[in-house]
Protein backbone atom coordinates (compact mmCIF):
# COMPACT_ATOMS: atom_id res chain seq x y z
CA UNK A 1 0.00 0.00 0.00
CA UNK A 2 2.22 2.60 1.31
CA UNK A 3 5.23 0.70 -1.07
CA UNK A 4 3.07 2.02 -3.91
CA UNK A 5 2.54 5.01 -3.03
CA UNK A 6 6.17 5.57 -2.91
CA UNK A 7 6.39 4.52 -6.15
CA UNK A 8 4.08 6.46 -7.60
CA UNK A 9 5.52 9.68 -6.59
CA UNK A 10 8.99 9.12 -7.99
CA UNK A 11 7.26 7.68 -11.07
CA UNK A 12 5.51 11.26 -11.40
CA UNK A 13 8.85 13.01 -10.53
CA UNK A 14 11.02 11.22 -13.00
CA UNK A 15 7.94 11.58 -15.71
CA UNK A 16 7.72 15.77 -14.87
CA UNK A 17 11.45 16.31 -14.75
CA UNK A 18 11.51 14.63 -18.23
CA UNK A 19 8.87 16.70 -19.52
CA UNK A 20 9.83 19.53 -18.40
CA UNK A 21 13.71 19.18 -19.21
CA UNK A 22 12.38 18.25 -22.80
CA UNK A 23 9.95 21.83 -22.97
CA UNK A 24 12.91 24.12 -21.38
CA UNK A 25 15.02 22.77 -23.95
CA UNK A 26 12.74 23.04 -26.98
CA UNK A 27 11.69 26.46 -25.76
CA UNK A 28 15.44 27.95 -25.33
CA UNK A 29 15.80 26.59 -28.91
CA UNK A 30 12.50 28.67 -30.30
CA UNK A 31 13.53 31.80 -28.12
CA UNK A 32 16.78 31.97 -30.26
CA UNK A 33 14.86 31.43 -33.35
CA UNK A 34 12.35 33.81 -32.81
CA UNK A 35 12.95 37.65 -33.45
CA UNK A 36 12.67 40.70 -35.42
CA UNK A 37 15.04 38.34 -37.80
CA UNK A 38 13.88 35.14 -37.39
CA UNK A 39 16.61 32.09 -37.54
CA UNK A 40 15.50 28.85 -38.43
CA UNK A 41 15.35 25.91 -35.69
CA UNK A 42 17.88 23.76 -37.50
CA UNK A 43 20.09 26.40 -38.31
CA UNK A 44 19.90 27.63 -34.31
CA UNK A 45 20.74 23.97 -33.52
CA UNK A 46 24.01 24.00 -36.20
CA UNK A 47 24.94 26.68 -34.59
CA UNK A 48 25.25 25.47 -31.09
CA UNK A 49 26.59 22.31 -32.05
CA UNK A 50 29.39 24.42 -33.65
CA UNK A 51 28.62 23.01 -36.95
CA UNK A 52 27.62 25.62 -39.16
CA UNK A 53 29.30 29.26 -38.77
CA UNK A 54 27.41 31.96 -40.68
CA UNK A 55 29.13 35.03 -39.13
CA UNK A 56 25.53 37.23 -39.75
CA UNK A 57 23.37 34.52 -38.35
CA UNK A 58 26.43 34.15 -35.04
CA UNK A 59 25.60 37.60 -34.00
CA UNK A 60 22.27 37.10 -33.68
CA UNK A 61 22.48 33.98 -31.90
CA UNK A 62 24.75 35.06 -29.62
CA UNK A 63 22.58 37.76 -28.15
CA UNK A 64 19.49 35.61 -28.20
CA UNK A 65 21.89 32.95 -26.28
CA UNK A 66 22.53 35.44 -23.35
CA UNK A 67 19.52 36.97 -23.19
CA UNK A 68 18.02 32.99 -23.00
CA UNK A 69 20.46 32.20 -20.69
CA UNK A 70 19.45 35.07 -18.48
CA UNK A 71 15.65 33.80 -18.84
CA UNK A 72 16.99 29.88 -17.97
CA UNK A 73 18.95 31.13 -14.82
CA UNK A 74 16.44 34.23 -13.30
CA UNK A 75 13.20 32.09 -13.93
CA UNK A 76 14.80 28.92 -12.12
CA UNK A 77 15.91 31.10 -9.28
CA UNK A 78 12.62 33.00 -8.88
CA UNK A 79 11.17 29.51 -8.87
CA UNK A 80 13.41 28.09 -6.43
CA UNK A 81 13.24 31.43 -4.20
CA UNK A 82 9.22 30.98 -4.40
CA UNK A 83 9.31 27.48 -3.22
CA UNK A 84 11.45 28.07 -0.39
CA UNK A 85 9.33 31.61 1.36
CA UNK A 86 6.55 29.30 0.54
CA UNK A 87 7.98 26.80 3.35
CA UNK A 88 9.25 29.79 5.42
CA UNK A 89 6.35 31.56 5.70
CA UNK A 90 3.85 28.58 5.67
CA UNK A 91 1.98 30.33 3.46
CA UNK A 92 0.90 29.24 -0.25
CA UNK A 93 0.26 32.94 -0.89
CA UNK A 94 4.32 34.21 -0.19
CA UNK A 95 6.28 35.09 -3.05
CA UNK A 96 9.13 37.35 -3.38
CA UNK A 97 7.32 39.93 -5.64
CA UNK A 98 4.31 40.04 -3.51
CA UNK A 99 6.37 40.12 -0.19
CA UNK A 100 8.03 43.09 -1.13
CA UNK A 101 11.19 41.33 -1.43
CA UNK A 102 11.96 42.27 -5.25
CA UNK A 103 11.21 45.74 -5.09
CA UNK A 104 13.09 46.48 -1.65
CA UNK A 105 16.09 44.99 -3.49
CA UNK A 106 15.41 47.57 -6.31
CA UNK A 107 15.17 50.79 -4.28
CA UNK A 108 18.31 50.02 -2.81
CA UNK A 109 20.20 49.19 -5.69
CA UNK A 110 18.44 52.44 -7.19
CA UNK A 111 19.59 54.13 -4.21
CA UNK A 112 22.82 52.87 -4.45
CA UNK A 113 23.42 53.98 -8.21
CA UNK A 114 22.45 57.86 -7.34
CA UNK A 115 24.84 57.91 -4.31
CA UNK A 116 27.71 56.26 -6.41
CA UNK A 117 27.02 56.17 -10.44
CA UNK A 118 29.92 55.01 -11.36
CA UNK A 119 28.48 51.00 -9.63
CA UNK A 120 27.15 50.48 -12.78
CA UNK A 121 30.23 49.60 -14.16
CA UNK A 122 30.37 46.63 -11.87
CA UNK A 123 27.52 44.18 -11.90
CA UNK A 124 28.40 41.80 -8.94
CA UNK A 125 29.12 45.16 -6.76
CA UNK A 126 25.08 45.85 -7.98
CA UNK A 127 23.98 42.43 -6.98
CA UNK A 128 25.59 43.01 -3.54
CA UNK A 129 23.29 45.83 -3.37
CA UNK A 130 20.23 43.94 -4.34
CA UNK A 131 20.64 41.17 -1.88
CA UNK A 132 21.19 43.25 1.15
CA UNK A 133 17.85 44.99 -0.39
CA UNK A 134 16.05 41.54 -0.18
CA UNK A 135 16.80 40.80 2.91
CA UNK A 136 15.74 44.08 4.17
CA UNK A 137 12.59 43.42 2.74
CA UNK A 138 12.05 40.66 3.59
CA UNK A 139 12.45 41.26 7.31
CA UNK A 140 11.09 44.52 7.29
CA UNK A 141 7.59 41.98 5.88
CA UNK A 142 7.94 39.63 8.58
CA UNK A 143 8.35 42.82 11.15
CA UNK A 144 5.02 44.46 9.90
CA UNK A 145 2.83 40.98 9.50
CA UNK A 146 3.65 39.94 13.17
CA UNK A 147 1.47 42.46 14.14
CA UNK A 148 -1.45 40.92 12.41
CA UNK A 149 -1.87 36.82 12.99
CA UNK A 150 -3.37 35.64 9.84
CA UNK A 151 -1.96 34.19 6.76
CA UNK A 152 -3.28 36.93 4.79
CA UNK A 153 -1.60 39.52 6.60
CA UNK A 154 1.66 37.93 5.62
CA UNK A 155 0.14 39.17 2.24
CA UNK A 156 -1.29 42.34 3.52
CA UNK A 157 2.15 43.69 4.93
CA UNK A 158 3.84 42.56 1.22
CA UNK A 159 1.64 44.77 -0.54
CA UNK A 160 1.93 47.78 1.96
CA UNK A 161 6.02 47.20 1.63
CA UNK A 162 5.98 46.69 -2.32
CA UNK A 163 4.13 50.10 -2.67
CA UNK A 164 6.42 52.02 -0.55
CA UNK A 165 9.53 50.35 -1.68
CA UNK A 166 8.01 50.73 -5.72
CA UNK A 167 7.18 54.31 -5.49
CA UNK A 168 10.91 54.83 -3.97
CA UNK A 169 12.46 53.04 -6.69
CA UNK A 170 10.32 55.02 -9.60
CA UNK A 171 11.41 58.04 -8.19
CA UNK A 172 15.11 56.99 -7.37
CA UNK A 173 15.33 55.34 -10.93
CA UNK A 174 13.67 58.20 -12.77
CA UNK A 175 16.00 60.60 -11.20
CA UNK A 176 19.45 57.99 -12.14
CA UNK A 177 17.46 57.13 -15.70
CA UNK A 178 21.08 58.49 -17.51
CA UNK A 179 23.10 57.14 -15.83
CA UNK A 180 21.35 53.58 -16.64
CA UNK A 181 20.88 54.31 -20.02
CA UNK A 182 17.89 52.14 -20.74
CA UNK A 183 14.41 52.62 -19.84
CA UNK A 184 13.80 52.12 -15.85
CA UNK A 185 10.47 50.35 -16.58
CA UNK A 186 12.45 47.75 -17.99
CA UNK A 187 13.90 47.04 -14.06
CA UNK A 188 10.94 48.26 -12.75
CA UNK A 189 8.88 45.11 -14.66
CA UNK A 190 11.41 42.94 -15.53
CA UNK A 191 13.21 42.91 -18.73
CA UNK A 192 16.32 40.45 -20.71
CA UNK A 193 17.53 42.81 -23.09
CA UNK A 194 20.32 44.76 -20.93
CA UNK A 195 22.17 41.69 -19.73
CA UNK A 196 25.63 41.35 -20.95
CA UNK A 197 27.30 38.84 -22.24
CA UNK A 198 29.74 39.77 -18.90
CA UNK A 199 27.00 38.34 -16.42
CA UNK A 200 26.02 35.51 -17.09
CA UNK A 201 29.10 33.62 -15.72
CA UNK A 202 28.16 35.65 -12.10
CA UNK A 203 24.44 34.63 -12.84
CA UNK A 204 25.53 31.32 -13.06
CA UNK A 205 27.39 31.08 -10.46
CA UNK A 206 24.82 32.55 -7.98
CA UNK A 207 21.81 30.67 -9.02
CA UNK A 208 24.12 27.26 -8.97
CA UNK A 209 25.07 27.80 -5.23
CA UNK A 210 21.49 28.93 -4.42
CA UNK A 211 19.76 26.09 -6.15
CA UNK A 212 22.55 23.48 -4.59
CA UNK A 213 22.34 25.32 -1.04
CA UNK A 214 18.66 25.02 -1.26
CA UNK A 215 18.58 21.22 -1.77
CA UNK A 216 20.83 20.82 1.30
CA UNK A 217 17.95 22.05 3.45
CA UNK A 218 14.86 20.10 1.98
CA UNK A 219 14.29 17.39 4.66
CA UNK A 220 15.03 20.65 7.52
CA UNK A 221 11.67 22.32 5.28
CA UNK A 222 9.57 19.40 5.06
CA UNK A 223 9.42 19.11 8.80
CA UNK A 224 9.51 22.77 9.52
CA UNK A 225 6.24 23.28 7.75
CA UNK A 226 4.24 21.20 9.78
CA UNK A 227 5.22 23.25 13.12
CA UNK A 228 8.52 24.05 14.89
CA UNK A 229 7.79 21.06 17.37
CA UNK A 230 7.97 18.55 14.29
CA UNK A 231 11.20 20.43 12.95
CA UNK A 232 12.92 20.06 16.97
CA UNK A 233 11.62 16.39 17.33
CA UNK A 234 12.89 15.30 13.95
CA UNK A 235 16.36 16.63 15.23
CA UNK A 236 16.47 20.43 13.04
CA UNK A 237 16.81 23.62 14.23
CA UNK A 238 13.93 25.44 12.96
CA UNK A 239 15.35 28.95 13.54
CA UNK A 240 18.78 27.79 11.31
CA UNK A 241 16.19 26.41 8.62
CA UNK A 242 14.35 30.12 8.35
CA UNK A 243 17.79 31.73 8.14
CA UNK A 244 19.09 29.97 5.53
CA UNK A 245 16.08 29.68 3.55
CA UNK A 246 15.61 33.30 4.20
CA UNK A 247 19.07 34.15 2.83
CA UNK A 248 19.22 31.44 -0.10
CA UNK A 249 15.71 33.22 -0.65
CA UNK A 250 17.45 37.02 -1.07
CA UNK A 251 20.65 35.91 -2.94
CA UNK A 252 18.36 34.08 -5.68
CA UNK A 253 16.05 37.17 -5.78
CA UNK A 254 18.51 40.06 -5.43
CA UNK A 255 21.01 38.46 -8.47
CA UNK A 256 17.64 38.08 -10.54
CA UNK A 257 16.69 41.81 -9.90
CA UNK A 258 19.91 43.40 -10.32
CA UNK A 259 20.64 41.73 -13.55
CA UNK A 260 17.14 41.62 -15.18
CA UNK A 261 14.81 43.66 -13.38
CA UNK A 262 11.39 42.86 -11.52
CA UNK A 263 9.74 39.67 -12.32
CA UNK A 264 6.60 39.34 -10.80
CA UNK A 265 4.46 36.08 -9.66
CA UNK A 266 6.77 33.56 -11.04
CA UNK A 267 7.51 32.61 -7.74
CA UNK A 268 3.91 32.01 -6.98
CA UNK A 269 2.59 30.26 -10.23
CA UNK A 270 5.85 28.23 -10.62
CA UNK A 271 5.26 26.46 -6.91
CA UNK A 272 2.09 25.74 -7.29
CA UNK A 273 2.50 24.13 -10.56
CA UNK A 274 4.70 21.92 -9.14
CA UNK A 275 2.58 20.98 -6.67
CA UNK A 276 -0.20 19.98 -8.36
CA UNK A 277 2.94 17.73 -11.09
CA UNK A 278 4.94 16.75 -8.21
CA UNK A 279 3.43 16.73 -4.85
CA UNK A 280 4.50 18.91 -1.63
CA UNK A 281 8.06 17.07 -0.80
CA UNK A 282 10.23 19.86 -1.03
CA UNK A 283 12.91 17.01 -2.26
CA UNK A 284 10.88 16.99 -5.64
CA UNK A 285 9.66 20.25 -5.36
CA UNK A 286 12.55 22.61 -5.58
CA UNK A 287 14.14 20.98 -8.33
CA UNK A 288 10.69 21.26 -10.79
CA UNK A 289 10.23 24.07 -9.74
CA UNK A 290 13.46 25.73 -10.76
CA UNK A 291 12.56 23.93 -14.24
CA UNK A 292 9.06 25.52 -14.18
CA UNK A 293 10.75 29.09 -13.51
CA UNK A 294 12.81 29.07 -16.27
CA UNK A 295 9.89 27.47 -18.39
CA UNK A 296 8.01 30.63 -17.10
CA UNK A 297 10.12 33.22 -18.10
CA UNK A 298 11.48 31.88 -20.83
CA UNK A 299 7.74 31.96 -22.95
CA UNK A 300 7.67 35.20 -21.70
CA UNK A 301 10.90 36.54 -23.10
CA UNK A 302 8.94 34.44 -26.56
CA UNK A 303 5.98 36.53 -26.16
CA UNK A 304 7.30 39.86 -25.33
CA UNK A 305 9.55 39.62 -28.80
CA UNK A 306 7.18 37.76 -30.83
CA UNK A 307 4.48 41.17 -30.03
CA UNK A 308 7.47 43.07 -30.80
CA UNK A 309 8.30 41.55 -34.32
CA UNK A 310 4.30 41.73 -34.91
CA UNK A 311 3.71 45.33 -34.23
CA UNK A 312 7.08 46.84 -34.86
CA UNK A 313 6.86 48.30 -31.80
CA UNK A 314 9.31 48.21 -28.76
CA UNK A 315 9.36 45.82 -26.20
CA UNK A 316 7.03 45.15 -23.52
CA UNK A 317 8.52 44.57 -20.12
CA UNK A 318 8.92 40.30 -18.81
CA UNK A 319 6.47 41.34 -16.00
CA UNK A 320 3.89 42.73 -18.03
CA UNK A 321 3.49 38.71 -19.57
CA UNK A 322 4.17 36.75 -15.95
CA UNK A 323 1.64 39.05 -14.30
CA UNK A 324 -1.22 37.64 -16.75
CA UNK A 325 0.30 34.34 -16.39
CA UNK A 326 0.58 34.63 -12.57
CA UNK A 327 -2.05 36.73 -11.34
CA UNK A 328 -4.92 34.47 -11.72
CA UNK A 329 -3.48 31.88 -9.44
CA UNK A 330 -3.06 34.85 -6.39
CA UNK A 331 -6.42 35.43 -7.16
CA UNK A 332 -7.46 31.86 -6.95
CA UNK A 333 -5.49 31.17 -4.17
CA UNK A 334 -6.93 34.25 -2.30
CA UNK A 335 -10.46 33.31 -3.15
CA UNK A 336 -10.11 29.52 -1.71
CA UNK A 337 -8.51 31.06 1.50
CA UNK A 338 -11.10 33.62 2.06
CA UNK A 339 -14.13 31.42 1.71
CA UNK A 340 -12.59 28.89 4.52
CA UNK B 1 14.35 0.63 30.72
CA UNK B 2 13.33 3.57 32.92
CA UNK B 3 12.73 6.73 32.38
CA UNK B 4 13.57 9.34 35.27
CA UNK B 5 12.86 13.11 35.73
CA UNK B 6 14.36 14.83 38.79
CA UNK B 7 13.35 18.22 39.61
CA UNK B 8 12.15 19.39 35.95
CA UNK B 9 11.30 23.13 36.42
CA UNK B 10 10.20 25.11 33.14
CA UNK B 11 9.18 28.74 33.11
CA UNK B 12 6.95 31.20 30.60
CA UNK B 13 7.82 33.97 30.46
CA UNK B 14 9.20 33.65 34.21
CA UNK B 15 6.40 32.40 35.62
CA UNK B 16 6.78 28.53 36.84
CA UNK B 17 4.76 26.52 34.64
CA UNK B 18 6.61 23.17 36.09
CA UNK B 19 7.69 23.18 39.55
CA UNK B 20 10.08 20.49 40.46
CA UNK B 21 8.79 17.71 38.76
CA UNK B 22 9.99 14.13 39.75
CA UNK B 23 9.15 10.93 39.46
CA UNK B 24 9.79 7.61 37.52
CA UNK B 25 8.54 5.41 34.90
CA UNK B 26 9.43 2.09 33.21
CA UNK B 27 8.83 0.25 29.85
CA UNK B 28 5.89 -1.70 29.42
CA UNK B 29 3.44 0.70 31.64
CA UNK B 30 0.93 3.06 29.94
CA UNK B 31 1.38 6.20 31.91
CA UNK B 32 -1.41 8.83 32.29
CA UNK B 33 -0.42 12.52 33.04
CA UNK B 34 -3.63 13.71 34.32
CA UNK B 35 -4.47 17.45 35.65
CA UNK B 36 -7.07 19.83 35.00
CA UNK B 37 -6.09 22.60 32.02
CA UNK B 38 -3.30 24.95 32.79
CA UNK B 39 -1.74 22.16 35.20
CA UNK B 40 1.09 21.72 32.89
CA UNK B 41 0.21 18.29 31.36
CA UNK B 42 1.60 19.75 27.74
CA UNK B 43 4.57 21.23 28.91
CA UNK B 44 5.73 18.21 30.97
CA UNK B 45 5.66 16.12 27.53
CA UNK B 46 7.34 18.93 25.47
CA UNK B 47 9.83 19.63 27.93
CA UNK B 48 10.76 15.67 28.70
CA UNK B 49 11.78 15.74 24.74
CA UNK B 50 13.38 18.87 24.96
CA UNK B 51 11.01 20.45 22.42
CA UNK B 52 10.17 23.46 25.63
CA UNK B 53 13.28 24.93 27.07
CA UNK B 54 14.36 23.75 30.77
CA UNK B 55 15.19 26.24 33.55
CA UNK B 56 16.05 23.78 35.80
CA UNK B 57 16.86 19.57 36.66
CA UNK B 58 17.16 16.71 34.19
CA UNK B 59 15.62 13.71 32.74
CA UNK B 60 17.45 10.64 32.16
CA UNK B 61 17.00 7.96 30.22
CA UNK B 62 18.42 4.24 31.76
CA UNK B 63 20.80 6.97 33.91
CA UNK B 64 22.08 8.69 30.84
CA UNK B 65 21.51 12.64 31.14
CA UNK B 66 19.14 13.53 27.99
CA UNK B 67 21.34 16.43 27.51
CA UNK B 68 24.14 14.43 26.75
CA UNK B 69 21.96 13.38 23.62
CA UNK B 70 22.55 14.86 19.93
CA UNK B 71 19.18 16.46 18.49
CA UNK B 72 19.25 13.46 16.42
CA UNK B 73 19.75 11.11 19.28
CA UNK B 74 16.45 12.72 20.89
CA UNK B 75 14.48 12.60 17.94
CA UNK B 76 15.08 8.27 17.80
CA UNK B 77 14.58 7.78 21.36
CA UNK B 78 11.16 10.34 21.47
CA UNK B 79 8.17 11.07 19.80
CA UNK B 80 5.59 13.63 20.48
CA UNK B 81 2.40 13.87 19.25
CA UNK B 82 0.71 17.19 20.17
CA UNK B 83 -2.94 17.57 18.88
CA UNK B 84 -2.02 20.66 16.29
CA UNK B 85 -0.12 20.86 12.72
CA UNK B 86 -0.25 23.48 10.13
CA UNK B 87 -2.19 22.37 7.25
CA UNK B 88 -2.45 25.38 5.31
CA UNK B 89 0.43 24.70 3.27
CA UNK B 90 -0.90 21.76 0.68
CA UNK B 91 0.58 18.51 2.08
CA UNK B 92 -0.78 14.43 1.53
CA UNK B 93 -1.13 12.43 4.56
CA UNK B 94 1.75 9.83 3.01
CA UNK B 95 4.06 12.71 2.95
CA UNK B 96 3.50 13.60 6.20
CA UNK B 97 4.28 10.84 7.37
CA UNK B 98 7.53 10.07 5.87
CA UNK B 99 9.49 12.94 7.80
CA UNK B 100 9.31 10.64 10.60
CA UNK B 101 11.69 8.71 9.00
CA UNK B 102 14.39 11.17 9.26
CA UNK B 103 16.30 10.63 12.25
CA UNK B 104 16.86 7.15 11.20
CA UNK B 105 18.45 8.23 7.90
CA UNK B 106 21.46 9.79 7.03
CA UNK B 107 21.01 13.34 6.53
CA UNK B 108 22.22 14.22 2.75
CA UNK B 109 20.43 10.64 2.12
CA UNK B 110 17.64 11.68 -0.22
CA UNK B 111 15.27 8.99 -1.14
CA UNK B 112 13.55 6.32 1.30
CA UNK B 113 15.16 2.76 1.87
CA UNK B 114 12.57 0.48 1.92
CA UNK B 115 13.00 -0.62 5.86
CA UNK B 116 11.49 3.27 5.85
CA UNK B 117 8.86 2.65 3.78
CA UNK B 118 8.45 -1.00 5.45
CA UNK B 119 7.74 0.76 9.02
CA UNK B 120 5.59 3.27 7.42
CA UNK B 121 3.73 0.28 6.25
CA UNK B 122 3.43 -1.99 9.23
CA UNK B 123 1.70 1.43 11.25
CA UNK B 124 -0.54 2.12 8.40
CA UNK B 125 -1.90 -1.20 8.35
CA UNK B 126 -1.84 -1.33 12.50
CA UNK B 127 -4.01 2.13 12.67
CA UNK B 128 -5.95 1.62 9.28
CA UNK B 129 -5.43 4.39 7.67
CA UNK B 130 -4.82 3.19 4.45
CA UNK B 131 -7.48 5.21 2.58
CA UNK B 132 -6.21 8.36 3.76
CA UNK B 133 -2.35 7.90 2.99
CA UNK B 134 -3.11 10.35 -0.93
CA UNK B 135 -5.47 12.70 0.66
CA UNK B 136 -4.72 16.15 1.42
CA UNK B 137 -3.93 16.74 5.34
CA UNK B 138 -6.91 20.13 5.22
CA UNK B 139 -9.22 17.33 4.04
CA UNK B 140 -9.03 15.17 7.06
CA UNK B 141 -11.94 15.34 9.50
CA UNK B 142 -10.44 15.90 12.99
CA UNK B 143 -10.80 12.30 14.15
CA UNK B 144 -9.12 11.06 11.28
CA UNK B 145 -6.29 13.26 11.83
CA UNK B 146 -5.78 12.55 15.46
CA UNK B 147 -4.98 9.08 14.10
CA UNK B 148 -2.83 10.08 11.20
CA UNK B 149 -1.07 12.70 14.18
CA UNK B 150 -0.53 8.87 16.22
CA UNK B 151 0.75 7.02 13.15
CA UNK B 152 3.22 9.69 12.69
CA UNK B 153 4.89 9.13 16.27
CA UNK B 154 4.92 5.65 15.71
CA UNK B 155 6.38 5.43 12.60
CA UNK B 156 9.35 7.76 14.24
CA UNK B 157 9.90 4.38 16.21
CA UNK B 158 10.59 5.53 19.29
CA UNK B 159 11.32 3.69 22.03
CA UNK B 160 9.34 6.83 24.67
CA UNK B 161 6.12 7.63 23.14
CA UNK B 162 4.91 10.69 24.44
CA UNK B 163 1.02 11.38 23.13
CA UNK B 164 -1.03 14.74 24.06
CA UNK B 165 -4.33 14.30 24.28
CA UNK B 166 -4.41 11.13 21.56
CA UNK B 167 -8.26 10.53 22.61
CA UNK B 168 -9.67 14.09 22.66
CA UNK B 169 -11.60 14.56 19.02
CA UNK B 170 -12.46 10.61 18.29
CA UNK B 171 -16.13 9.05 19.05
CA UNK B 172 -16.67 6.73 21.55
CA UNK B 173 -15.36 3.61 19.27
CA UNK B 174 -12.38 4.76 18.24
CA UNK B 175 -11.22 6.67 21.45
CA UNK B 176 -11.68 3.08 22.55
CA UNK B 177 -10.02 1.70 19.54
CA UNK B 178 -7.06 3.95 20.17
CA UNK B 179 -6.38 3.21 23.71
CA UNK B 180 -6.45 -0.23 23.40
CA UNK B 181 -3.65 -0.11 20.60
CA UNK B 182 -1.52 2.22 22.95
CA UNK B 183 -1.26 -0.14 25.91
CA UNK B 184 -0.79 -3.18 23.17
CA UNK B 185 1.72 -1.41 21.57
CA UNK B 186 3.16 -0.26 25.34
CA UNK B 187 3.26 -3.87 26.10
CA UNK B 188 4.52 -5.44 23.39
CA UNK B 189 7.29 -3.22 22.23
CA UNK B 190 7.93 -2.72 25.42
CA UNK B 191 7.79 1.47 25.05
CA UNK B 192 7.59 4.19 27.63
CA UNK B 193 4.30 5.98 27.06
CA UNK B 194 3.15 9.20 28.66
CA UNK B 195 -0.44 10.19 27.41
CA UNK B 196 -1.35 13.44 28.82
CA UNK B 197 -5.47 13.32 29.23
CA UNK B 198 -8.24 15.45 31.50
CA UNK B 199 -10.80 12.52 31.34
CA UNK B 200 -11.17 11.39 34.77
CA UNK B 201 -12.96 7.92 33.83
CA UNK B 202 -10.58 7.09 30.86
CA UNK B 203 -7.61 7.31 33.13
CA UNK B 204 -8.83 5.04 35.50
CA UNK B 205 -10.15 2.75 32.83
CA UNK B 206 -6.91 2.12 31.18
CA UNK B 207 -3.77 3.57 32.87
CA UNK B 208 -1.25 1.62 34.78
CA UNK B 209 0.59 4.07 36.10
CA UNK B 210 -0.79 7.89 36.96
CA UNK B 211 0.96 11.36 37.12
CA UNK B 212 -1.69 14.08 38.80
CA UNK B 213 -0.31 17.50 38.52
CA UNK B 214 -1.72 20.69 39.61
CA UNK B 215 -0.45 24.07 38.74
CA UNK B 216 2.81 22.25 37.56
CA UNK B 217 3.56 20.48 40.88
CA UNK B 218 3.04 16.97 41.24
CA UNK B 219 0.38 16.10 43.36
CA UNK B 220 0.50 11.70 43.39
CA UNK B 221 2.66 9.26 41.03
CA UNK B 222 1.79 5.56 41.16
CA UNK B 223 -0.88 2.99 40.12
CA UNK B 224 -4.52 3.96 39.17
CA UNK B 225 -5.34 3.45 43.01
CA UNK B 226 -3.76 7.12 43.72
CA UNK B 227 -6.69 8.59 42.63
CA UNK B 228 -8.60 8.61 45.40
CA UNK B 229 -12.22 9.99 46.01
CA UNK B 230 -11.04 13.23 48.07
CA UNK B 231 -8.11 13.81 46.00
CA UNK B 232 -9.96 14.05 42.82
CA UNK B 233 -12.59 16.27 44.10
CA UNK B 234 -10.20 18.46 45.32
CA UNK B 235 -8.21 18.58 42.68
CA UNK B 236 -11.16 18.86 39.70
CA UNK B 237 -13.84 20.59 41.89
CA UNK B 238 -16.26 17.90 40.67
CA UNK B 239 -18.07 15.80 42.84
CA UNK B 240 -17.15 12.11 41.89
CA UNK B 241 -18.05 8.37 42.28
CA UNK B 242 -15.50 5.53 42.73
CA UNK B 243 -16.94 2.23 41.60
CA UNK B 244 -15.03 -0.95 40.99
CA UNK B 245 -15.28 -3.02 37.64
CA UNK B 246 -15.66 -6.70 37.78
CA UNK B 247 -12.12 -6.62 36.61
CA UNK B 248 -11.56 -5.13 40.05
CA UNK B 249 -10.76 -1.67 38.72
CA UNK B 250 -11.41 1.38 40.24
CA UNK B 251 -13.72 3.38 38.06
CA UNK B 252 -14.15 6.67 38.11
CA UNK B 253 -17.37 8.56 37.12
CA UNK B 254 -17.48 12.13 37.61
CA UNK B 255 -21.40 13.17 38.77
CA UNK B 256 -21.54 16.93 39.08
CA UNK B 257 -19.43 20.15 39.65
CA UNK B 258 -18.27 21.56 42.79
CA UNK B 259 -18.75 24.98 44.27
Amino acid sequence: MALQTYRNLMRRFTLSMFFLTTSLTLLSILSISVGVVSVGFKDVVDHLLGISSHTFLKGIIDLRVIRTSASVLAGASLGVAGVLIQGITRNPLAEPYILGISSTALSVVSLALILNPSLINSRTEVMLYSFLGALLGFLFTLMLSRLGSSGLSLVLAGIAVTSISSGISHILLYLVQSVLRIPYVYLLMGSTTSVLKADIPTLTLTSIIGISASLLIVKSLNAYIYGDEYSRQLGFNPRLTILTAATITSILTGMSVAVVGIIGFVGLASPHICRYLVGNDHRFLLPASALVGAILVVLSDIIVRAISSVSGLGELPLGVVTGIIGAPFLAYLVLKRVRE
Amino acid sequence: MRLAVKNLVVEYNSTKVLDEVTFEVLDGELTFVLGPNGAGKTTLLKAISRLVNVVGGSVYIDGKDLRNYSPREVGKAFAYAGPQVYRVLPSTVFEFLLISRYPHQNRLQYVESLDDIKVLDEVVNELNIGGLLSRKLEDLSSGELQRVLIARALIQKPTILLLDEPAAFLDIKYRIEVLDMIKNLTKNRRLITLVANHDLHLTSLYADRVILLDSGRVVAVGGPEVLTKELVEKIFKVRVEVLKNCYGRNLILPIRALD
